[in-house]
């Protein structure tokens, strides 16, 4: 009995080991209901020995893939917030000083940022799938409920995340996207209600830091252990066929994607870094200001229609699409099969797709 | 066989590696950098009281505003080292008790008054903090 | 009677303002209302009385008219006892007769200017109001009253386009932005006793302000030949009302008007243009570097710096070109340059080094390449 077992089995006479074990595995890593009424060496053999569903193939690893990134968010965050000062002054400086003077701070940053911009393609090319294979039919509607949330939190945490560093760009970005925010009914007032009047003061700045670093993650965490859970009781929708044991097999597949994932998220980071030129001028509007890809649509729109009618069509564009699994009742078979709903999903995406491109190139 | 036992030897060194190696790189992150940097401190530390002898100046080469600190009989002075006119780095001359611009022959005196020369304002002077012994600019 | 009485009583104002109560605003605005000199002092004539006749009686000497307004004011102006507790100066009539303005009026010039010209009639107000004619910002147009008169200014030979000419100028571009030390009109011409300086005297007026350039322009060989050949000092490059802001080109277009294109004096120029320009040129390329870097960001403090002392040797030579000595020159000239160049080389190096951070990019991807085929390869 080596010296590991031995404290092993102290912690198991004091701590029920099984329960956490059985609470970490609830987040889909090695996806098995934990016995727990055997010791945890003997339930960890039993548990990775079982075969499951090859799901680290395309496209079933959509969804574990997102909630890698997301740990990877949460790990890289948490490494920033060891540097970042909240302050409307003092924000520009620490972001300067962790590019500049920490180690490795650089990528560090570079790969948190890209990594936003990553887990919302993610999210959106699974909303895709969701509704290519129709995977929100009776009984798994909560599954696209939780998926469609992910994405708003998502994009909610990439708004609050790019006010963070202050810099003139970036203000000006979030300052287009609050404009938008204004004129949708209803969310205005609740955005207003939690973030101030649509200005941005020290206190909106310091409740979009405390939204990006804890309680979005934290309504994420939620919904993403929500969402494992119903997936446990429901099962998955399609299966793949193959089977494969969980170690070696489907641990070291997660292990190829994690590092897949890391040298993207690397080389992207150093390719095309963030360029924080100089502190914000709230008097002074740049010339030109990118902003993010999937909220073009809605600045095309905001821009070109009068206030209300944009507000109304976002809101309604959001709803419907939150409503999705009560309003499409077609059968559960692959879109092409489908021509209404096929139509009018393919008519929204060109939609969207086009007034995204048109927004882009809005002066 | 022994192939195989040199080829899981290999593996484990690898993924061993990459642990190591991330574990070494968030540590560096994590370490506070001891970086001297005054571009957005808003307190120089200038040194001892008695570093300087009264009538004697000390030049603070900073960033954003370049320094001088004077000694004088009523205590320190700080005052830019910038000259109003045309940005040139001025010089103390201690046997004058003046500050001079060498590219237009302006003279500050020691409250950054201009004497003489084009320069249309005068100097910007600093708060002076002295705590127990040592002198800080306040900028 | 009564109504003249009630506004007697009312206003407060003096017996002659009943009257005379169109100037009674304009004069009532002007310093001299307000230390309480009265209509009598310059006018005469009784005020304590309402009676038309009595009032202009008592040495009434009505509108004292252009030749004697010079004697009306130096009454008071040109008494030490009656000046001296107001700080001001009286020797403002001595100074007058030795202006131009004061030689044409005692040949018996009536058009010239007098005190009221510039200073007001009624409405007299201290130099330093904003709103008084001889204010440091109005002072331009209230000399181009006449002096950017044509017609006037033709009968004197004289140009009338200097106001014109002032007012492009760096000096009153320098005013504008509210430098008190840029000079206007009097700042070179004197107040009181106005006369455009001579020949031999230009470098004496520049030189006030101009200081390290008149020390160096006296070294060299134009002042002492300038002088006895009557060429214009400072005046013969930089103009005397339309003066630019000097730039290095100056060097090519001003010495080709006296010195032959082949002669040893203009390789002199060129040799100093070239100096110059190329030491701008390191000092700007430095700054595009440098600017580079910041915006990485790479820590650039040391280098803002540096090039700040760079341009301070350059702004350093400015002056002393005015030798026409290329070794003085090239002296400070050689320090800007050397610091222009090393920030430079220096600047390259960090950017050297920060790109060679891409080569880690390969090595990456093949060590995960690496491990990705071990693994697989170990599991089958």
């Amino acid at each position: 009995m080596s010296f590991f077992d031995k404290v092993l089995k102290w912690f198991e006479k004091r701590v029920h080991l099984n329960e956490l074990l059985s609470f970490i595995t609830t987040f889909g890593i090695f996806y098995y209901p934990f016995p727990l009424d055997k010791s945890v060496k003997e339930s960890l053999k039993e548990v990775t020995n079982r075969p499951v569903p090859y799901y680290s193939r395309w496209p079933y690893f959509l969804g574990i893939l997102i909630f890698i990134q997301f740990l990877f968010q949460i790990f890289t965050g948490i490494l920033l917030l060891l540097y970042y000062i909240p302050s409307m002054e003092k924000g520009y400086q620490s972001t300067i000083f962790i590019i500049r003077d920490v180690p490795i701070g650089y990528y560090i940053l570079g790969i948190h940022r890209w990594g936003g911009i990553l887990i919302i393609i993610f999210v959106m090319l699974r909303l895709l799938r969701f509704i290519y294979h129709k995977i929100y039919h009776p009984p798994r509607e909560l599954f696209w409920i939780f998926a469609f949330l992910i994405f708003l939190l998502l994009s909610f945490q990439y708004i609050t995340g790019t006010l963070l560093p202050m810099s003139d760009g970036n203000y000006w970005k979030v300052e287009r996207i609050l404009e938008i925010i204004k004129v949708i009914p209803f969310v205005d007032r609740i955005f207003s209600f939690l973030y101030g009047n649509f200005m941005i003061d020290k206190y909106m700045h310091l409740r979009f830091y405390i939204s990006h670093v804890f309680f979005t993650p934290l309504f994420l965490f939620c919904i993403f252990y929500l969402h494992f859970l119903s997936v446990r009781k429901l099962g998955f929708f399609t299966s793949p066929k193959k089977m494969e044991p969980i170690y070696p097999g489907y641990f070291y597949d997660i292990f190829i994607i994690f590092l897949l994932l890391t040298g993207i998220l690397f080389s992207l980071s150093v390719l095309f870094p963030a360029k924080y030129i100089q502190v914000f001028d709230p008097f002074k509007t740049p010339p030109k200001i990118a902003l993010p890809f999937f909220i073009l649509p809605f600045h095309f729109l905001k821009v070109k229609l009068p206030d209300t009618l944009a507000g109304v069509i976002m809101l309604i564009l959001v709803l419907f699409l939150f409503f999705l699994p009560w309003i499409d009742r077609s059968k559960p078979i692959p879109l092409y099969k489908r021509p209404l709903v096929f139509l009018v999903s393919i008519m929204i995406l060109l939609f969207l797709i086009i007034t995204g491109i048109f927004g882009f190139y809005l002066k | 066989m022994k192939r195989r036992d040199f080829l899981k030897w290999i593996f484990r060194g690898t993924l061993s590696a990459w642990v190591l190696g991330a574990i070494g790189a968030i540590f560096s992150f994590i370490r506070i950098p001891r970086v001297e940097r005054r571009e957005f401190e808003k307190e120089i530390e200038v040194g001892e009281y008695e570093d300087l002898k009264i009538g004697e100046g000390k030049f603070i080469p900073h960033l954003k505003e370049p320094l001088w600190v004077i000694r004088t009989e009523g205590g320190y002075i700080a005052l830019s080292a910038v000259c109003t006119h045309m940005k040139c780095i001025l010089e103390y001359k201690p046997d004058e008790k003046v500050i001079k611009c060498p590219c237009h022959a302006a003279i500050f005196d020691l409250s950054g008054n201009v004497v003489q020369g084009p320069p249309p304002n005068p100097l910007e002077r600093y708060r002076i903090e002295i705590r127990g012994e040592r002198v800080y600019v306040i900028l | 009677m009564i109504g003249m009485i009630f506004i007697y009583l009312i206003f407060e104002a003096r017996g002659c303002m009943v009257c005379h109560s169109e100037v009674r605003k304009e004069y009532s605005e002007g310093v001299h209302y307000k230390e309480r000199i009265e209509c009598i002092s310059c006018h005469g004539g009784n005020e304590n009385t309402l009676d038309i006749k009595k009032a202009h009686a008592d040495g009434f000497k009505g509108i004292p008219g252009r030749r004697k307004v010079i004697k009306v004011c130096t009454y008071c102006h040109s008494s030490p006892e009656k000046m001296k507790p107001y700080g001001l100066s009286f020797d403002q009539e001595i100074l007058y007769y030795t202006s131009e303005h004061g030689e044409a009026f005692k040949k018996g010039n009536d058009e010239v200017a007098v005190c009221t010209d510039c200073h007001g009639v009624h409405r007299i107000l201290p130099h330093n109001d904003p709103l008084s004619l001889t204010n440091k910002m109005s002072l331009p147009l209230m000399c181009g009253k006449c002096h950017s008169d044509f017609n006037m200014m033709k009968k004197y030979g004289i140009s009338s386009d200097v106001v014109l000419e002032y007012n492009l100028s760096i000096h009153a571009e320098e005013v504008r932005k509210g430098n008190p030390h840029s000079p206007t009109c009097v700042g070179c011409h004197s107040t009181h006793g106005a006369v455009p300086p001579g020949i031999g005297d230009i470098e004496k007026v520049c030189g006030k302000c101009h200081i390290r350039t008149r020390e160096y322009f006296l070294r060299s060989y134009h002042s002492k030949v300038w002088k006895e050949l009557d060429y214009l000092e400072c005046e013969g490059c930089h103009s005397n009302h339309y003066v630019e802001k000097t730039s290095h080109d100056l060097w090519k277009q001003k010495c080709i008007e006296c010195h032959e294109r082949e002669s040893k004096s203009y390789k002199i120029a060129e040799e100093i243009y070239t100096l110059f320009i190329t030491c701008e040129n390191e000092i700007l390329r430095a700054e595009k570097l440098t600017e580079e870097l910041r915006k990485i960001p790479v820590d650039v403090e040391d280098f803002i710096g540096r090039i700040e002392e760079a341009k301070t040797y350059l702004i350093e030579a400015e002056p002393v070109s005015h030798s026409i000595s290329v070794e003085e020159v090239k002296s400070f000239i050689a320090k800007s340059k050397s610091i222009a160049e090393e920030v430079q080389r220096e600047a390259i190096r960090k950017k050297k080094l920060f790109e060679s951070k891409r080569i880690l990019l390969p090595i990456f991807w093949f060590l995960i390449f690496f491990t990705i085929a071990l693994i697989i390869y170990y599991r089958r």
